[in-house]
């Protein structure tokens, strides 16, 4: 054991030190060996079968309340020996081994382990007669295609597979999402079309169909498959099958009839649409920031402005910030508030930068840092950085996994944990989150808008970026060497049968090679990261430069109309229409007449309007 | 800037065909009002190799799967030699709108529970552990992440807080652990009234564990 440990920590050092890709492809993981072992040991310890049968019902109870508190490491591992021990024990199937199995599934899926989950659930699809539990584990085996998108490994089986009358549409819809994934738009719109009212999916298919109609111009069939979503006879009585996704369809579809609506110029309609997103949806804000665009293409800026306070995006370190700061400033535009509006784009430009500082020698690093946070990620952005959280955890599993077997067959299971580097991880981790919280104040001390700070500022981000970066890479290195470094000696005689130690040596090969795959995994996944970095870089750059450009024309024209009014003042004033300031002293002065007037008119100052009463 | 108002059509079509449109549901809202620049400009930016992530995650699936097994493998093989269990769970009091927005549970540095809450949970007891380990002292490191009455829910929640507990499991018995926690705060109305560090935030994580007499 310490020979092949020794040999992995060479493994882990080479690559993760040296930062060279492991050549070879990944060792074909092939649980049967240390599986075997396993059950050699299980079957040699007699289990007792009526005793199991009793405890059962208990037992997975303690699973589910773990599958539904999302504690899915825990609720897999219960679940899995659960099932390994009735295997052994030799139990007939029957619901309890049925639940068991759905919901190890369930937890399995939790976790991302997707082939053992599958199996599982296409074990209880199979089942002759038919499990209670098959309509579950139809629709979590399609959830979960669906969410993985990985349609050739759930779909090929369930296609083969005879279905009942009701449970053709779970399959209809994942057929077209499939189709619409590889780029077949037309066959997907007739299998969504086939998907019925009953199915859970109906809602999500008129969407769909309403996306696809949009893509082919027609706005008609698109406004009538969103209202075949949202209209409902009313109290609280649907035409379709709800499901768990209904209240964030039916907000998806109230936001997409309304940007119909504006984009046909019923705005009153579109007004009326947005006002339908209740205020604790999570679309409320973006649904009040699109109102008070409609509220300005009306010209109604007040109540644009209203709306905008509503939305509360600007100012708030919120995904489009830019885009409700540079409304507000027109919006002040419309109404002649010009030194507020100039105010707004002054603000706008000093955390946005000029045009002049693009390009300068540190790659306008804290403008970057401040248009990235205005941007939300892409799914693929997303879907990536997920991957990458997901590998740390999987290492740092996979090494508490082996200290484990090395405690069980050291003879010494109770011995402390030797946890290598703990204290320097947690200091790292430590560091990236200081850096992380510092960061989020610089960008509040930005919002200020002090040009007289930026220099320092700007500074005081690259170090925090290098901070960061130099943990991040600290801690990668110690998660690939802290494996390593649990191997120190390990020579104690062992306390276990010989079955249970020949599994352990068997368990440890496996997780050796799990760990040389971890391994592989990483230089590719980080290539995958650095991708994603550079393309929110690029799109940041992009949409930088539009905001730029429109904050400076929102200057401009903050001065015309700066100019414009001073005119009309002017003109106003060679007319004899004097502002109600200067009439008010001339008419003091007795200069004034009863049949002059002043400009602008306000009824709610004139004398006369109280005088008369 | 007018633009700069909306394209519907592309901004749709867009986000939805690229998104995965997960769990079943609908794919994400189409960006807002805006876009239309936005798609045009994104248009021209390199396409993300998302054949590359396709096939990441297919592995690391994989890796996944072999995790899950060894550790039932393993938490079999505990449980008939040591029949040590350990339970732990969390107790959530909060009278105020702070809310608890992410957990992480760790066991002897690995990672084994982790949760993100999107709304606030309804639930205020959750059983984050529970099973079989060795028998000796374990290490129990609970992460919080809480989010504030003003903060929305999209962003990254505001306020962190973190306890740590050393249990020591016996052969032949449960041990139970409980990280009790009080959340309490300004209200948003005191918040608004006060400057932002001025704001008072309070969180008591009480750990605590008991062990079962010897079966």
């Amino acid at each position: 054991m310490t020979r092949c440990t020794a040999s992995l920590m060479a493994l882990l050092l080479a690559v993760t030190l040296a930062g060279e890709p492991l050549r070879a492809a990944p060792p074909a993981l092939l649980p049967a060996d240390s599986e075997s072992a396993f059950t050699g040991w299980l079957v040699g310890i007699g289990i007792s079968p009526p005793q199991l049968q009793r405890q059962l019902p208990r037992l997975v109870q303690r699973v589910e309340v773990l599958y539904t508190d999302g504690a899915y490491l825990a609720g897999a591992a219960l679940a899995g020996s659960l099932r390994r021990a009735a295997g052994a024990a030799g139990l007939p199937p029957g619901v309890e081994l049925d639940n068991l199995l759905f919901l190890e599934a369930g937890s399995l899926a939790g976790l991302g382990a997707l082939p053992t989950a599958r199996k599982l659930l296409l074990q209880l699809l199979e089942r002759t007669p038919p499990s209670a539990f098959r309509g579950p584990a139809l629709r979590k085996l399609v959830d979960i295609t669906l969410a993985s998108g990985q349609f050739e490994q759930g779909l090929k089986p369930l296609v083969a597979m005879k279905l009942a009358d009701s449970e053709r549409d779970e399959l209809t819809f994942l057929q077209a999402r499939a189709l619409l994934q590889l780029g077949h738009p037309r066959q997907a719109r007739r299998a969504l079309q086939a998907v019925r009212p009953r199915s859970r999916f109906y809602a999500a298919s008129r969407y769909l169909l309403a996306v696809l109609a949009l893509e082919d111009g027609n706005q008609e069939q698109a406004e009538d498959a969103l209202c075949r979503i949202v209209n409902q006879p009313g109290r609280g009585a649907f035409t379709y099958m709800l499901s768990k996704n209904t209240p964030e369809l039916l907000d998806q579809a109230w936001l997409a009839l309304a940007r119909l609506r504006h984009d046909n110029g019923q705005w009153q309609r579109a007004l009326a649409t947005y006002q339908q997103l209740e205020k604790d949806s999570p679309d409320f804000r973006r649904a009040r920031y699109e109102q008070a665009w409609t509220y300005f293409r009306l010209g109604w800026h007040q109540r644009c402005l209203a709306a905008l306070d509503e939305a509360d995006l600007d100012e708030r370190d919120q995904p489009g910030w830019p885009d409700a700061m540079l409304l507000r400033g027109y919006a002040l535009l419309g109404l002649c508030r010009f030194d507020e509006a100039r105010q707004v784009f002054d603000k706008l430009q000093s955390l946005l930068g000029d045009q002049s500082g693009a390009g300068s020698e540190d790659g306008d690093m804290l403008t970057q840092v401040v248009v990235a946070r205005a941007l939300e990620a892409t799914p693929i952005q997303a879907a990536a950085r997920q991957l990458g959280r997901n590998w740390r955890r999987l290492l740092q599993q996979a090494a508490w996994l082996s200290a484990r077997v090395r405690r069980l067959g050291s003879g010494m299971p109770s011995r402390p944990y030797f946890l290598p580097a703990a204290r320097l991880a947690a200091e790292f981790t430590g560091c990236q989150a200081r850096a992380r919280g510092l960061r989020r104040r610089l960008g509040l001390l930005l919002a200020l808008g002090d040009d007289s700070l930026r220099g320092e500022l700007r500074a005081l981000a690259r170090q925090l970026d290098d901070v960061e970066n130099r943990a991040r890479s600290q801690l990668d290195v110690l998660a690939g060497t802290a494996w390593g470094m649990l191997s120190t000696s390990d020579n104690a005689a062992p306390a276990l049968t010989p079955a249970a130690n020949r599994y352990l040596k068997r368990e440890m090969a496996e997780l050796e090679r799990l760990a040389a795959a971890l391994v592989a995994l990483h230089r590719p996944l980080q290539q995958l990261l650095e991708q994603v970095m550079a393309h929110q870089r690029k799109r940041a750059a992009s949409r930088l430069q539009a905001w730029r450009k429109l904050t400076a024309i929102g200057k401009v024209d903050t001065v015309l109309g700066r100019k414009q009014a001073l005119e009309i003042e002017v003109e106003n004033l060679a007319q004899g229409r004097y502002p109600l300031s200067i009439f008010s002293q001339l008419a003091a002065r007795g200069q004034i007449d009863d049949t002059q007037e002043y400009w602008p008119y306000d009824a709610e100052g004139w004398p006369d309007e109280f005088e008369g009463y | 800037m007018y633009r700069n108002e909306i394209s519907l059509l592309g901004l749709l079509l867009g986000l939805l065909l690229l998104s995965p449109a997960a769990e079943g549901g609908p794919p994400p809202a189409p960006a807002g009002k805006g876009s239309a620049e936005q798609s045009t400009a994104t248009a021209r930016l390199p396409i993300l190799d998302d054949k590359a992530l396709a096939r990441l995650r297919l592995e690391q699936n994989r890796l996944l799967d072999t995790l899950a097994a060894v550790q039932a493998r393993l938490a079999l093989l505990e449980q008939k030699v040591f029949n040590s269990r350990l339970v732990v769970r969390l107790d959530v009091e909060s009278d105020s709108r702070y809310h608890l927005a992410r957990l992480v549970l760790e066991i002897d540095g690995a990672p084994v529970t982790s949760r993100r809450f999107e709304r606030p949970p309804s639930i205020q007891t959750l059983t984050m552990f529970d099973g079989y380990l060795e028998p000796g002292p374990h290490s129990l490191a609970l992460r919080l992440w809480v989010r504030g009455p003003d903060e929305p829910n999209q962003g990254a929640p505001g306020y962190f807080a973190g306890s740590g507990l050393l249990v020591h499991l016996r052969e032949r018995a449960g041990c139970h652990a409980v990280f009790k926690v009080e959340l309490d705060g300004d209200s948003e109305a005191e918040l608004r009234r006060q400057a932002e560090p001025e704001a008072d935030w309070t969180v008591d994580i009480t750990a605590s564990y008991q062990t079962e007499a010897k079966r």
